[in-house]
């Protein structure tokens, strides 16, 4: 350190953290700090400690992240090009022929403006040959005017027009021949993507699925004609009303757009918030670049937001190529993390660590989906990243994370029933063993046996049926919901009414005048993790025992037709007719009393 | 805020005498509410029913501020406050997520995972509110902090700036960008102090 200047003095930086702001830090201060690396280091630990500075930042830019975008907002880069009004894009019509409309474009009956981009305006009309309602986009007068941007408008148009797919929003026309070219599409009546999530938020998982598989279908067929869409984001997909479709507009559009503009002002009039980093940098790109976008898109409807965000584009440009987003799972802990793993793939910075084809990202999308809606006869697709993320997921113990593990757990274990179901005489003397030695039995903390899965599908397969459970504060709680939910696998389809009563003692203040009313039940004192599941079922057949080599006699078991105890490690059942089983019932039925009341 | 909210604010006014009690409930309102609002949709509740929850929650509370006020030994309001609501807030959530569980199959399915327990629930709460609290205060600073003095605290700690580059944008030297960032914390920190220390 240079011995000219003045010597580290805690106290002195310490004076111009305090509250009286008029007082400045003097010339030598100034400079002392700005060369010497320890006051620098020092002056931030005295205003507050590290965690202090990390819970700031992540507290601050969540609130950036999310609801309070008002306070900060960011440019919507969308806007930043000209908002049409119905006014100014009149003059680009001529007159209409009936009063309420807009005006008219050749043979169609401008009804109303319904968009606007950087690329143009989109009109509903009415084509009066065919007589059926169209969309009509029109290229931006500035676009218009250069010549190679009309060329290759009218030919990626008439490109984009050849494919004939289910989820890709059917060209009828394109005009070049004007002094504003436009495109005459179908009317997609509905709304966008974008739309939906701004209205929405995040959307639910089976949605995301369906819409990013049917996507991924659409632009695997474009891809096929060697097309690549080059603007794949949320306010391009058009979800129809009443159907479960999602439809890919404007293809091939954003070609045009980006020829005529970079050349003209190096300005980019759409958003690049989904470019991929191939297009971002410039480069040459391919049908790979769309599934970056197609993450990208995946990402925002999984968080509701878009995963690059900065004050101008060109940040969110610089970002695209260097940072990596916000884990899904920090933002939206719903989202599985097999789901994230998905979208980090195809989010990958370099295009051949992504999937390859927009076909197999259907295939891929498509079997998920199918998992997520029939778990038990749709086992999740296991590719290598997949099951890397699944290690990662067990280290991470949460009641939310549990039941998407079990899910996947699950569908291996459905397999498993089955077989067992086919093996079923060998397994008889055991299943019997096992019933009669009803007092502790070991599951394992983490999944139940197959035994008692057989057991519990039995046991729930008859009657209908409710379910109390009881879940104390305490550690391992998460047992209780796995169990709930294999449950509710197991009686899918069936009737079931679960009554959860919470009682969370722990957690409760004994000063807290709202902690001292009663439950509405009181069930009898656990210990800690425990919990009651009651299957209020008259004659359940819960074990069974070979009658002759022949065939199989069902005996009604009474022993486990009323309850189940379990722990994390031990379940019990009390025989039919016990005090604790007369106890628990008989409380069980005033709860129901009170609840018809 | 809605009639019910007034008609807390004018019944609480009533009965709590002191001014500092009196903020103390507003301050809390405004960074309670958010938390409750916030934890509630992260568990799939609809907006409108996360709402309604921060009214029921709060109607909790005030229902049971006498109790509060009978009390001898009563400690710090607002320390009571984050008790009082937190319980409430456990309790509501979790009855709300279970009260209409499954009439059948499907709908059970989306309940059961909206499930929260409740130690993990309340620690969501805890979580949620200390985040809370260090927005609120950074607002606070940000409104009672010079701009520029703000900025050198955003560039560097938010957008990660060097202190040199933040200096250039903000054409200033980089001593003055140590000086005002960490005032800027050492503020946040003070208001957020108020907070630890009751809890």
């Amino acid at each position: 350190m240079n011995k000219n200047q003045v010597a580290c003095d805690d106290a002195a930086l310490e004076a111009m953290l305090r509250r009286d702001q008029s007082l400045e830090p003097s010339e030598e201060l100034l400079a002392h700090v700005e060369n010497c690396t320890r006051c620098q280091t020092r002056i931030g630990e005295l205003a507050g400690s590290t965690a202090m500075w990390h819970g700031v930042k992540a507290a601050i830019s969540r609130a950036v992240g999310s609801d309070q975008e008002r306070r900060f907002p960011p440019v919507n880069l969308d806007q930043s090009a000209i908002e049409w009004t119905e006014s100014m894009a009149k003059q680009l019509l001529s007159p209409p022929t009936h009063p309420e409309m807009l005006g008219r474009l050749g043979r169609y009956e401008v009804e109303r403006l319904i968009g606007s981009g950087g690329m143009g305006v989109v009109f509903k009309a009415f084509d009066t040959e065919l007589s059926r309602p169209v969309a009509i986009k029109l290229l931006a007068p500035y676009l218009a005017s250069s010549g190679p941007a009309r060329k290759r408008f009218s030919r990626e148009a008439r490109a984009a027009a050849a494919v004939v797919h289910q989820h890709v929003v059917p060209i009828h026309n394109v005009e070049t021949e004007r002094e504003s070219p436009f495109i005459v599409m179908q009317y997609v009546s509905g709304e966008s993507l974008q739309s939906r999530i701004d209205c929405q938020g995040a959307l639910g998982l089976c949605e995301i699925l369906r819409i990013g598989m049917q996507v991924a279908d659409g632009l695997s067929a474009a891809h096929q004609q060697g097309l690549v869409h080059r603007d794949i984001k949320p306010s391009n997909i058009l979800l129809e009303e009443d159907v479960d479709r999602a439809l890919i507009s404007d293809f091939g559009l954003a070609r045009a757009a980006d020829d005529a503009s970079l050349t003209r002002t190096g300005f980019h009039p759409g958003t690049p918030q989904y470019m991929s980093p191939e297009q971002a940098a410039g480069q040459s790109v391919d049908a790979r670049s769309d599934l970056f976008s197609l993450g990208s898109m995946l990402y925002t409807a999984c968080t509701g937001r878009p995963p690059f965000r900065a004050e101008n584009s060109l940040n969110v440009m610089r970002r695209i190529a260097e940072s990596e987003p916000t884990p899904i799972r920090e933002i939206n802990p719903n989202i599985p993390d097999w789901m994230t793993a998905v979208i980090t793939k195809l989010m990958a910075k370099s295009a051949q660590d992504r999937l390859q084809t927009a076909a197999e990202v259907r295939a891929l999308l498509e079997a998920c989906l199918s998992h997520v809606q029939q778990p038990l006869s749709h086992s999740m697709p296991r590719l290598p990243w997949l099951v890397h993320t699944e290690s990662l997921r067990k280290a991470n113990f949460s009641s939310e994370n549990l039941l998407s593990s079990r899910t996947i757990v699950l569908s291996g274990c459905i397999i498993a029933a089955i077989l067992a179901f086919l093996l079923l005489p060998i397994m008889l003397t055991q299943l019997e063993q096992d019933t009669s030695n009803t007092q502790a039995t070991t599951v394992e903390s983490d999944e139940l046996s197959q035994k008692e899965k057989l057991r519990l599908e039995k046991l729930l397969s008859n009657n209908s049926l409710v379910v109390v459970g009881k879940l104390q504060e305490g550690k391992p709680t998460g047992h209780a919901y796995a169990h709930l939910f294999e449950t509710h696998q197991i009686l899918k389809g069936k009737t079931v009414t679960f009554q959860v009563l919470l009682s969370h003692k722990s957690s409760v203040d004994h000063d807290d005048p709202l902690a001292k009313q009663k439950p509405a039940v009181e069930l009898p004192p656990l210990k800690e993790g425990e919990y009651v599941m009651v299957l209020r079922a008259e004659e359940v057949i819960s074990s069974f025992r070979p009658l002759n080599p022949l065939g199989l006699l069902f005996e009604p078991e009474p022993h486990f037709n009323y309850f189940i105890v379990r722990d994390s490690e031990n379940h019990a059942a009390w025989p039919k007719g016990s005090l604790e089983e007369q106890h628990i019932t008989s409380l069980f039925a005033s709860a129901a009393r009170d609840e018809s009341n | 805020m809605n009639p019910t909210h007034e008609q807390t604010r004018a019944s609480l006014i009533l009965r709590l005498q002191d001014a500092e009690d009196m903020a103390a409930w507003d301050e809390f309102a405004a960074i309670y509410g958010p938390v409750v609002f916030n934890v509630a949709i992260s568990r799939g509740f609809q907006a409108a029913d996360a709402d309604n929850l921060v009214q029921e929650v709060f109607m909790a509370v005030v229902s049971s501020v006498s109790n509060w006020l009978q009390r001898d030994d009563r400690g710090s309001f607002r320390a009571w406050l984050l008790r009082i609501a937190r319980n409430a807030a456990v309790d509501m959530i979790t009855q709300k997520a279970t009260r209409s569980l499954g009439r059948d199959g499907s709908e059970a399915r989306i309940h059961l995972s909206m499930l929260p327990a409740p130690s993990e629930l309340s620690s969501a709460l805890d979580l949620e509110y200390e985040r809370m609290v260090f927005q609120w205060a950074s607002e606070r600073v940000r409104e009672s902090v010079a701009e520029h003095t703000w900025q050198a605290f955003w560039l560097t700690s938010i957008e990660e700036l060097s202190v040199e580059a933040a200096a250039a944008k903000l054409d200033t030297r980089p001593g003055n960008i140590y000086f005002a960032r960490s005032r800027v914390m050492a503020r946040i920190k003070e208001l957020v102090q108020q907070y630890r220390d009751q809890q």
